[in-house]
């Protein structure tokens, strides 16, 4: 009976925007739980978003915070930390919105969206190199394929 | 007449300025001013229960500056215009939406704002850069028919660099402010009852888009407002007004879609979004208030992970699918000389999609991430090697939008026969949709319905009884198939009139069940269910009796025809104990999404007798 109370509870509790749906951000959170710190800060930081701490200030992942680095850059590697695992789908598959997301983001041209999309599909393995690459070791390798590739180096110089 | 228009407009002036100087207050304007719509949708005025005097809706009482300004429009307007004629320090970062309307009534003179300056308010607006705003519809997901109640949050689009770049604009949510602690009955409770704080909150979109479409499976719907420049200026100056006041957060009145009508209303002079939502704000009845009041100028749909999944899966061939089943399966190695067989473009179908299931799978059962880890990466990697690029057709909208549903208030009357003796009905049911109701814009096999109200009047008594009373009825018919086996299931819990062998019993029921159900076509399904309930009353054997037993049933919905056929069983063993078994037909003619008509036949054996009910009721949705 009281099992059902809390069935029945549960069941009508569903515009409370309740996230208590544990680590959340995709692949990342699939394959580099526990092994980037980095990556597993943002996820706890994300997964606590709806349940107590609250911000109506910047999150990171949208703009700029870091003043070492410009702001689209910065904004990149947050995004990235963030959709990893959507961002290395798209890669694989040669396109998608979070690619398409990051493109934007490092600033590149709509012309050289196509070149960026398959640069990135055929260094997939490179770039991602394992199943346990972190997000650090990725925007690095990112960046060097980026920068031997014609139209795609002057992006990251 | 131009002329004098425009000296009456500089005595006018003349007249303000003079009232500045001297701080002397206008009471006829300010009375004026004070019950205009405006002031009144700022401070979240409403009016009180007689209708004779107004208050405000926030409880908190920051949210004002004096004392009484919660019941006192009038009052809180001549506070803040003194606060701004005196500069009172940190008033632009407290007040800054309600400062620029007086301000633009020209109420105080016209430099009175030259002072007044918030530097955290100016950065945080010039960090988001609003440039359009999006209603954010997220639509019900599967398996959870609770969920169809939805929730709504505002995207704010910024207009630099970042335009077209939806994933990384901003969200603005409100929410009630959990404590995780809470264990979740608790939470249901204290939601509904306004136990928690409500809290608004910014967040990245893709941080809500990871929340909805691949953790909860939610489709979800994208309505672009029209409002200008000036108008999201203002509906962001008001968010940031309530960003630290806390008002209790009430799961079926203020809650996060009434909180975004407000925003609305002051964002939009001239528009009424609340007044149609004070018992009830359900989120799907809010869109269609905001669609109703033309704010909407473009509609997107985004398709949840579970609704990619099954649509892209219908595009295969049975080879595929079976080769599909057989990697999601595996889950340790491709089957490279199976794959070799297809086209490259199937090949890149049958690893992408295996690849979505098991991420799928992942979100749904965590403890199996970490062995898919190495697998879903040699997935995409394989995947990457193929050079064919969009291999899947688009995913089409659903026909119906979310709002284009029927309205979820329902009111039935009826007629109806019961072992020779006639019935009327009457019937009320605030929320939401059951199973039979006009399909359009609903989840197939899904139902909820929220205290369910019916009144039953039989010539043979003679008098009006209050015949059941169901608390909540929960019904979710998930189809299985090769790739996604759900359990479905139902609840039901209210009082019920019951007819016994030789009396009549009021009772507490609760009836919970577990089943399966198949997709016999497009628009029907089968189901098998295992039902248990637990009743209690007073005049039932030891006051209470348990029974567990098993339905079958066949559903039917079209937009024209609804049919439920269903065959049960149920043994109750203590307590009262007696076998009963029923058989029963409803079939519901839709006639539009507000009206429906419905006939209900049953036969029921119970105590070695059997009787018949049939009913004929009309449903009108509001």
């Amino acid at each position: 009976m009281k099992k059902l109370i809390i069935a029945t509870a549960l069941a009508v509790t569903p515009f409370l925007s309740y996230a208590d749906t544990g680590p959340g951000c995709g692949w990342g959170a699939i394959l580099f739980e526990g092994k980037d710190g980095l990556v597993s800060n943002v996820l706890a930081a994300t997964t606590n978003g709806t349940l107590g701490n609250q911000t109506f200030g910047m999150t990171s992942g949208t703009a700029g915070c870091d003043g070492e680095k410009t702001v689209t850059m910065s904004a990149a590697d947050d995004f990235l930390n963030n959709n990893m695992e959507k961002v290395a789908k798209d890669m694989a598959t040669g396109g998608g919105e979070s690619l398409e997301t990051l493109a934007g983001l490092l600033g590149i041209n709509e012309s050289d969206k196509g070149t960026f999309f398959k640069v990135t599909q055929q260094n997939f393995v490179k770039i991602f190199n394992q199943a346990d690459t972190g997000s650090k070791q990725v925007l690095t390798s990112l960046k060097s394929i980026m920068q031997s590739d014609e139209s795609l180096s002057k992006y990251v110089s | 007449m131009k002329r004098f228009t425009l000296l009456s407009f500089y005595i006018l002036a003349l007249s303000h300025y003079l009232i500045d100087v001297s701080h002397a207050s206008d009471s006829a304007s300010d009375r004026q001013l004070a019950y205009s719509q405006q002031w009144l949708n700022l401070l979240h005025y409403k009016p009180t229960f007689f209708g004779n005097n107004y208050t405000s809706q926030i409880e908190d009482r920051r949210f004002f500056l004096t004392d009484d300004g919660h019941n006192n429009p009038e009052l809180e307007l001549a506070a803040t215009i003194d606060a701004i004629n005196q500069n009172q320090k940190n008033l632009m970062c407290r007040f800054p939406a309600r400062i620029k309307w007086i301000h633009a009534q020209k109420r105080v003179h016209a430099s009175a704002l030259d002072n007044l300056t918030c530097p955290e308010l100016d950065s945080w607006l010039k960090t988001i850069n609003p440039a359009s705003l999006t209603l954010v519809f997220p639509a019900a997901y599967l398996n959870s028919p609770s969920s169809m109640f939805g929730h709504t949050l505002l995207r704010i689009n910024p207009g630099d660099n970042r335009k077209n770049l939806s994933l990384v604009s901003y969200a603005l949510n409100y929410a009630a402010n959990v404590s995780e602690v809470d264990n979740n009955f608790f939470f249901a409770f204290n939601g509904i009852f306004g136990g928690y704080p409500g809290a608004l909150s910014i967040v990245p979109y893709y941080e809500k888009i990871t929340e909805y479409s691949d953790i909860e499976n939610r489709d979800i719907w994208e309505y672009e407002l029209n409002l200008d420049k000036q108008e999201i200026t203002q509906l962001m100056l008001h968010a940031w007004e309530l960003k630290t006041t806390r008002t209790p957060y009430y799961f079926f009145t203020q809650n996060c879609s009434y909180l975004l009508l407000t925003l609305l209303e002051v964002a939009r002079a001239g528009i009424d979004l609340t007044s149609p939502f004070q018992i009830k704000a359900i989120p799907s009845d809010t869109v269609r208030a905001i669609v109703d009041a033309n704010l909407v100028k473009d509609i997107k749909f985004r398709p949840s992970s579970a609704t990619i999944i099954e649509q892209r899966l219908l595009t295969l061939n049975k080879e595929q699918r079976t080769l599909v089943n057989a990697m999601v399966n595996n889950r340790t190695k491709l089957d490279q000389l199976k794959l070799n067989r297809l086209s490259k473009k199937s090949q890149a179908q049958v690893i992408e999609i295996t690849y979505d299931i098991l991420r799928y799978r992942a979100f749904a059962t965590p403890s199996i991430r970490d062995q898919h880890a190495q697998y879903t990466f040699d997935l995409l990697a394989a995947r990457s090697t193929i050079n064919e690029n969009n291999v899947w057709p688009d995913i089409d909208a659903p026909e119906h939008r979310a709002e284009k549903g029927h309205k979820s208030s329902r009111l039935a009357i009826g007629i109806g026969e019961h072992e020779g003796n006639k019935q009327l009905f009457l019937k009320f049911r605030p929320a939401y949709h059951d199973i039979l109701d006009p399909p359009q814009s609903y989840q197939f096999g899904a139902q909820i319905n929220f205290l369910d109200i019916n009144l039953t009047y039989s010539e043979n008594e003679d008098r009006i009884n209050l015949s059941q009373l169901t608390f909540i009825d929960i019904v979710s018919l998930s189809p299985r198939n090769d790739t996604f086996q759900p359990i479905s299931w139902k609840v039901n819990f209210g009082f019920e009139k019951k007819a016994l062998k030789t009396r009549r019993a009021d009772v507490l029921q609760v009836t919970p069940g577990f089943g399966v159900a198949h997709k016999a076509s497009q628009n029907s399904m089968l189901s098998a269910f295992l039902d248990s309930r637990l009743e209690i009353g007073r005049k039932l054997e030891n006051k209470h009796s348990a029974g567990i037993g098993p339905t079958l049933g066949y559903l039917l919905n079209t937009e024209r025809l609804s049919a439920q056929f269903q065959l049960n069983a149920m043994r109750f063993f203590a307590g009262e104990t007696f076998t009963h078994y029923r058989a029963s037909a409803e079939l519901a003619f839709h006639i539009n999404t507000h009206a429906s008509f419905r006939i209900n036949i049953a036969r029921e054996a119970t105590f070695d007798r059997y009787t018949s009910q049939h009913t004929a009721l009309i449903n009108w949705y509001f």
